[in-house]
């Protein structure tokens, strides 16, 4: 997933974005609500995590004014605001979730995996394809004829974009935006190359090539 | 009799002085009445004397001429009719029968008397004037020719009772009407403090939760320099009171964020630490210690706002509490706990209403109900009910905490088990904002109808 983290706090920030990195997500980290703008005009992310008391203005009017502009964009606000008035505000504003800080990085992790399945139309982290393949989204596990099969972080992140996505074709430049955060260094040949090992792990009738347009599974 | 409050209330101190002054002008009043009235019937009886002897001396001689025989006393007969005559009360009296009189020669000597007078000369003197006996008032006039004395006795007995009849005349009405007086100052005191008496509601309404300023206009010309410095007051109060609550909201701020950092960096630390390294389980130790410090931190926040006062409705109104209390349920079960463990009626709890901030009902319930998972049995389920829209009970099985420590549970830091877990401050906390907005928080254990088992009374104010 491609994911924009909000986040004034920096060594919050950094351990968020950190976790999230090696969960295999892409993450761009922004400290204020001007850049977080900017990259939200010039990014598709599929998951905004948002601080709210932010250097220059507020998460929720960053947020109350991408819903008015018909964001639909999945949004879990990340603050130390813990009154259930502040919460009702928070999801009044157009919040999917809101996790009061301190948080622990693995509810993090599964409140994002939540919020993403529900937006994928699929709210079942449950998901059976060719092959007999069958993955948990929720536990992050995948099992070919009803054997585990460990996937690299990058691995996980490629058919994670599919799965929550059945039957739709992903351009490349789709995944790479999915797979990838600003300043990666991305080889012209990466989503191929992790194609090609998720095929060897999975088998091949798993994920499908169409040609000139992308991939699906 | 109406029913007068308080002993010391100004109604009560008002409607005391002014009876007591009324009643005592009023008898000095009736005394001095009674006195004036004394001498100006004294004065009429005299005379009364006067103009009967004066007259009657003429009379009487011509009626002696004609019938004495020149050595016995003549008696005048009775009136005919003046024996019986009716008096104003319907009682027969003789009314000439209280005047004596007798006709004396120079000498003393008694020549004719009414029939009702003693044939002894009366005790005074053949002069002209007035005398006055222990029995008798009498007064002595010359006849015409110079010669004889026509003395009239009135009995004192009689005109000391005429005064008396005349002065209790006066004084039983004075006496019917001081009731009357006095129900009239109760009513007018009443009514003319009910202005007063709407500035002291407008004062008793006021509280945490409402610290609005006083009507001016409602407050009596008298009072209003009072109700200015109440206004004053509660206007600083409530600086007060927002200061602290501002400093309590930035110190969550402020606290929690760098709490979160460290936890975060820790748990990064902790994932990033290969299993088995030396250093993993001190991170794992330190991981723990900063999820207790936030959680202590969490409640001592909770607390801080809880003392800082306020509590009730923003509208000072009663509010619908049921979907916040499904946002607490829901926010603990996100937060880990099984859907399960907590059983509730969404009918009952839809009901919810209560003079009481949405925040502050929050931070109740969710203190109630995580005390209830973190010490009940842990495979029985924690039953949440409501009853008459305001009263909410949180149970939970497990072992029965002695009668005796059952209030200790809302001080600070104490805690039901020794095990540790938890600050020991989720009761205080619920009893200091129960105690903010005029609620009840009553503990129960055992459960009622059962053996075992807590059960958290929460019985909120409504407006």
């Amino acid at each position: 997933m491609r994911i924009l983290l909000v986040e004034d706090e920096i060594m919050l920030g950094e351990a968020v974005r950190d976790h999230l990195l090696a969960s295999g997500e892409a993450v761009d980290h922004s400290e204020n609500v001007t850049d977080a703008e900017i990259m939200m005009r010039t990014t598709n992310y599929d998951v905004l995590l948002l601080d709210l008391n932010l250097p220059d203005g507020s998460g929720l009017d960053l947020l109350r004014g991408l819903r008015r502009r018909g964001s639909a964009i999945p949004c879990i606000i990340l603050t130390a605001q813990d009154q259930i008035s502040d919460r009702i505000a928070g999801l009044n504003a157009g919040a999917d979730d809101y996790l009061v800080k301190p948080f622990d990085l693995n509810e993090l992790s599964a409140r994002l995996a939540a919020v993403a399945r529900r937006y994928s139309g699929n709210p079942n982290p449950f998901v059976t394809l060719d092959g007999g393949v069958e993955v948990d989204l929720a536990g992050r596990t995948v099992l070919v004829d009803g054997v585990q099969t460990d996937l690299t972080s990058r691995e996980w992140a490629l058919l994670d974009q599919m799965v929550r996505r059945p039957g739709q074709t992903l351009s490349k430049r789709q995944l790479e935006e999915a797979l990838y955060e600003f300043g990666a260094e991305i080889e012209s040949n990466t989503v191929e190359v992790y194609v090609s090992r998720v095929r060897r792990k999975l088998g091949r009738d798993v994920i499908k090539t169409v040609r000139g347009v992308g991939y699906r599974v | 009799m109406m029913k007068i409050k308080q002993q010391n209330s100004l109604q009560f101190i008002l409607t005391k002085r002014l009876t007591i002054i009324v009643a005592l002008c009023w008898i000095a009043g009736s005394v001095l009445a009674a006195y004036s009235m004394y001498h100006e019937l004294e004065e009429a009886a005299d005379t009364g004397l006067v103009e009967t002897a004066r007259r009657g001396s003429t009379l009487m001689r011509f009626y002696f001429d004609a019938h004495w025989d020149g050595s016995s006393m003549v008696v005048m007969p009775t009136p005919a009719d003046q024996v019986a005559s009716t008096d104003n009360d319907g009682d027969e009296e003789n009314v000439a029968d209280y005047l004596l009189y007798q006709l004396r020669a120079a000498n003393g000597d008694v020549l004719l008397r009414s029939h009702n007078a003693m044939a002894a000369p009366f005790a005074a003197p053949v002069a002209v004037g007035f005398y006055q006996d222990d029995d008798f008032r009498i007064y002595t006039a010359r006849s015409g020719d110079g010669q004889l004395y026509m003395q009239v006795a009135e009995p004192l007995e009689h005109r000391h009772e005429a005064i008396l009849e005349s002065v209790a005349a006066q004084f039983l009405p004075i006496a019917l009407l001081i009731p009357t007086v006095i129900i009239g100052i109760i009513l007018g005191v009443r009514q003319g403090l009910v202005p007063v008496q709407r500035v002291r509601d407008e004062i008793e309404a006021r509280g945490e939760g409402n610290l609005t300023p006083i009507e001016q206009e409602e407050a009596p010309e008298e009072i209003t320099t009072i109700v200015s410095a109440v206004n004053s007051l509660m206007g600083k109060l409530e600086a007060a009171l927002n200061v602290e609550r501002s400093f309590t909201a930035n110190s969550a701020h402020e606290l929690r964020t760098p709490i979160a950092a460290a936890l975060a960096q820790t748990q990064r630390l902790v994932l990033e630490l290969p299993e088995g390294h030396e250093s993993r389980k001190r991170a794992l130790q330190t991981e723990a210690s900063l999820k207790r410090l936030s959680r202590l931190a969490e409640k001592l926040l909770q607390l801080a706002r809880a003392e800082a006062g306020g509590g009730f409705s923003p509208t000072g109104h009663d509010q619908k509490l049921g979907s916040t209390l499904l946002l607490v349920i829901d926010d603990l079960m996100r937060a880990g706990i099984d859907g399960s463990d907590i059983v509730y009626d969404s009918d009952a709890v839809a009901t919810l209403e209560a003079n009481i901030d949405h925040d502050a009902f929050a931070i109740c319930l969710r203190n109630l109900i995580e005390n209830a998972l973190r010490h009940g049995a842990k495979d029985q389920p924690v039953e949440i009910t409501v009853t008459d829209r305001h009263i909410i009970r949180v149970a939970n099985g497990g072992p029965a905490i002695a009668a005796g420590n059952l209030d200790d549970l809302k001080t600070r830091f104490k805690r039901s088990h020794n095990s540790g877990d938890g600050a020991g401050l989720g009761l205080a906390i619920v009893d200091a904002i129960v105690r903010n907005t005029r609620s009840e928080l009553n503990l129960y254990s055992p459960r009622p109808g059962k053996t075992d088992g807590f059960m958290a009374e929460l019985i909120l104010h409504q407006s």
